[in-house]
């Protein structure tokens, strides 16, 4: 079946399964989704072995990485924050069902376009909109088609009705007639790149809604005072994890005070990358990626050779590389465990180097003594960060995190008050 | 030697080759050559010499030219590379971009390597059928040399025009715009007068041409065979993207100019050497860039640095004996693949196989780095 045709078809089994789902209570559905958290949330749930197994073929990473990668992220998730989620947002849960002041309801259905090949973002986007009665049409990243069809497979094996209301479709992102009828979805929610989202948004109207996760970057602050080896170990973790191609990867590291403090902070990164190394391999990487940290190595090195106070460390042969910069300009990275290590003098220099980056903030690991930095989780709302966590916390988000800033159900739903 | 005599010795012997015809590699010869500029280099040019040591080599260390270490591309836009006193800079070519980004720079003491090496490339795969002092009309899809005085391919094009183009050629970008009127009535001359017509820009310029050919009120142009198209430089989000096959159809719907006269180029602000199709010369061979013999191109495995086996993707890496006053290996952003004697220029790729969700972050951080 063409790829248009699949996402019709999809639909046309969606409208269906829909409004099965819309007869039933709300109640009934956020136990039962609280049940499939469960299971996500649990090491042992043959849903996550399942796909810990399998994602390393389709993704590249190693299966180390993958393992401790869900261990992190998923462990903490249950059935409890997705509760918690509704309270925070819509209140008591039964405004969902009840023909209040304020009728609260889901979309008839909702497209979800996913990207990337991190888990976590799959699984939420695919659970929330059932959470409001909306069953999901999901198209699949091109590089995981397996995290979408497991959390379906996990809603199916759990409640079969639940199960329906979510349609997983693949097709390649050039075939226009599929993306057009995915598009035609009254509520949309796309993940990608800016330039994916842009292109996507030209084809959707006014009157459907549109939520965008385009381009984010996560970066790491320490204060001088932070002793360097634990931090190290911590940071390593982040950087190791989903080898730092997601939007809480750190990018680069601020370490707040003089050189000396960046060469103590960055020697002591180096031998926690090269145990992390030893513990979670780096994936594979492609050609492409191999020429771009190659070529940045280079470039610190002959920066270095014009006698900028630049050092690179880490072998030629060696899966990670950390570059000591000697200013805080931001340099583009290659990721895939390439980091950066800037120095930078005081808080107020380091919101300076950050603030260019403001648009894109995403997370901020920020480690640093008792007035070391005062008032800088502020400062870092105000620049646009949505979380600020220390250090080992990046790959955690809660359930519950205002992912890019933004409240999780509300977006998706739809408000009808009564006068 | 001394410095001066050292380099001119060098400068010499390499207008020599550029001006033998026809071309001939000479393995011992360019190897000779190579490790003397490297030598050179490595002398006069402290950066370098600095992370050539920290990459253990030395001119001394080494007897082959494939262990002349390169340099990123990216790095002609942090140091100034060059072998000789800043007061002896006779032309800066720098790379396009914003007022905002650093720009690339290469620097020269002498334009005439410059010019030789491009006039040689020019004549051996664009114009092989103009025998010497033999011109023709150059229509030029780029700005003139006053309008961009440090860019490569503006200095580039006005040579050709003054090497090969008659008295009815000439520029027709003006102030970033196509000068579609001088440009038709150009190409009208030559459908009357069935002399034909070289056609030389940048792609995105190309697609101006095409867009304006579109809302042209009158038939499309029939030019006469021996015309031609050299388009270079890609589209840097000047212009709407068309897949090259796409584009290399509608100039042959819209001008007349048959796929197998339309030729690419592939060079580099940071490179004093350019790299054309094969397909004039040696038409019934696969198309792909041919080296000119004072220069060499490896397709390297980028984890290990190894010479990648035929067909295999790998990062294209250039030792160019023209950039004798900067220096001549060059590690570039490109991945390309060998075919037969020469190599196909994959393109960048980047991000392509990003994995998680900041997909090219390195791309947007262009944008955000602060000015």
């Amino acid at each position: 079946m063409r790829g248009g045709e699949a996402v019709a078809a999809a639909r046309t089994r969606l409208e269906k399964a829909g409004s099965e789902l819309r007869q039933r209570p709300t109640a009934e559905i956020l136990a039962t989704l609280g049940r499939v958290l469960d299971g996500w949330g649990d090491p042992g749930s043959p849903w996550r072995q399942d796909l810990a197994a399998h994602l390393p073929a389709h993704t590249g990473f190693s299966l180390s990485t993958v393992r401790k990668g869900l261990a992190v992220g998923l462990d903490h998730w249950n059935g409890s924050v997705l509760e918690a989620v509704v309270k925070r947002e819509i209140g008591d849960p039964a405004r969902l069902d009840a023909d209040g002041p304020a009728a609260i309801t889901g979309f008839e259905h909702t497209a979800c376009v996913l990207a990337g090949s991190i888990p976590m973002p799959t699984i939420q986007a695919l659970l929330l909109p059932l959470a409001l009665r909306s069953p999901v049409l999901a198209k699949t990243a091109s590089r995981d088609d397996l995290t979408a069809r497991a959390v379906a497979h996990s809603l199916a094996e759990t409640d079969p009705g639940l199960g329906r209301c979510v349609e997983v479709v693949d097709f390649d992102s050039s075939d226009e007639e599929a993306s057009a009828r995915l598009l035609e979805a009254p509520c949309i929610v796309a993940m990608g790149s800016d330039a994916t989202l842009s292109r996507l948004r030209q084809n959707v109207q006014p009157h459907q809604r549109w939520v965008g996760y385009g381009h984010r970057l996560s970066v790491a602050i320490k204060g001088a005072r932070v002793p360097s080896d634990p931090w190290a170990e911590r940071m390593a973790l982040d950087i190791a994890l989903w080898d730092q191609a997601g939007c809480l990867s750190p990018a680069a590291i601020y370490v707040v005070g003089n050189a000396t403090d960046a060469d103590e902070s960055a020697a002591s990164l180096a031998n926690a990358l090269e145990e992390a190394e030893k513990r979670w391999p780096r994936g594979d990487i492609t050609t492409a990626t191999a020429a771009s940290i190659r070529i940045e190595r280079d470039e610190a090195r002959v920066r270095q050779g014009a006698g900028h106070d630049v050092r690179v460390l880490g072998e030629d042969s060696s899966p990670w590389t950390l570059v000591r910069e000697d200013s805080a300009r931001w340099r583009a990275s290659p990721l895939h465990r390439f980091i950066r290590v800037h120095p930078v003098a005081d808080a107020e220099s380091c919101a300076a180097a950050l603030r260019p980056l403001g648009p894109h903030l995403a997370a901020v690991a920020l480690d640093a003594m008792a007035g070391e930095v005062p008032g800088f989780h502020r400062e870092l709302a105000e620049l646009g960060a949505s979380r600020v966590v220390p250090a080992g916390r990046m790959q955690a988000p809660p359930f519950d995190w205002h992912h890019d800033g933004q409240p999780l159900l509300l977006p998706i739903a739809r408000f009808c008050d009564r006068e | 030697m001394s410095a001066p005599a050292e380099r001119s010795h060098l400068d010499e012997a390499l207008l020599s080759w550029m001006h033998e015809t026809p071309w001939t590699r000479d393995e011992e010869r360019f190897r000779d050559l190579a490790l003397a500029v490297f030598e050179f280099q490595f002398e006069h040019c402290p950066a370098y010499a600095r992370f050539c040591q920290a990459r253990g080599v030395s001119p001394k260390e080494i007897d082959t030219w494939e262990e002349i270490p390169p340099v990123p591309t990216g790095s002609f836009k942090e140091v100034r590379l060059a072998c000789f006193p800043e007061a002896q800079t006779q032309k800066v070519f720098r790379t396009s971009g914003t007022s905002n980004e650093k720009r690339g720079e290469l620097h020269l003491d002498r334009l005439d390597l410059y010019e030789a090496s491009l006039e040689a490339s020019l004549r051996h795969s664009v114009f092989p059928d103009l025998g010497l002092g033999e011109r023709m009309t150059l229509r030029t899809l780029a700005p003139d040399i006053r309008e961009a005085p440090d860019s490569s391919l503006s200095h580039m094009f006005q040579r050709a025009v003054e090497v090969f183009g008659d008295s009815s050629s000439g520029f027709d970008v003006l102030e970033g715009q196509l000068q579609a009127n001088s440009l038709f009535a150009a190409l009208d001359e030559a459908c009357r007068t069935r002399a034909p017509v070289a056609l030389c820009g940048t792609t995105f310029a190309f697609v101006h041409l095409l867009d304006a050919l579109e809302k042209r009120d009158r038939p499309r142009f029939d030019l006469p065979p021996g015309s031609r198209v050299m388009e270079t430089g890609g589209y840097k989000g000047r212009s709407r993207e068309v897949p090259r096959k796409d584009l290399v159809a509608q100039i042959g719907e819209g001008l007349g100019i048959a796929p197998s006269r339309v030729l690419n180029q592939y060079g580099m602000t940071e490179l004093g050497s350019q790299f054309y199709d094969s397909r004039f010369r040696q038409p019934e061979h696969p198309v792909r860039k041919v080296a000119p013999p004072w220069t060499r191109v490896r397709l390297v495995d980028p984890s290990n640095g190894r010479d990648c086996a035929e067909g295999e993707p790998g990062m294209i890496v250039i030792l160019d004996l023209a950039n004798v006053g900067s220096v001549s290996a060059i590690e570039t952003a490109d991945l390309g693949r060998r075919v037969e004697d020469g190599f196909e220029v994959l393109g960048r790729q980047a991000g392509a196989e990003e994995r998680g969700c900041s997909i090219a972050t390195d791309i947007m951080l262009g944008a955000a780095e602060p000015s």
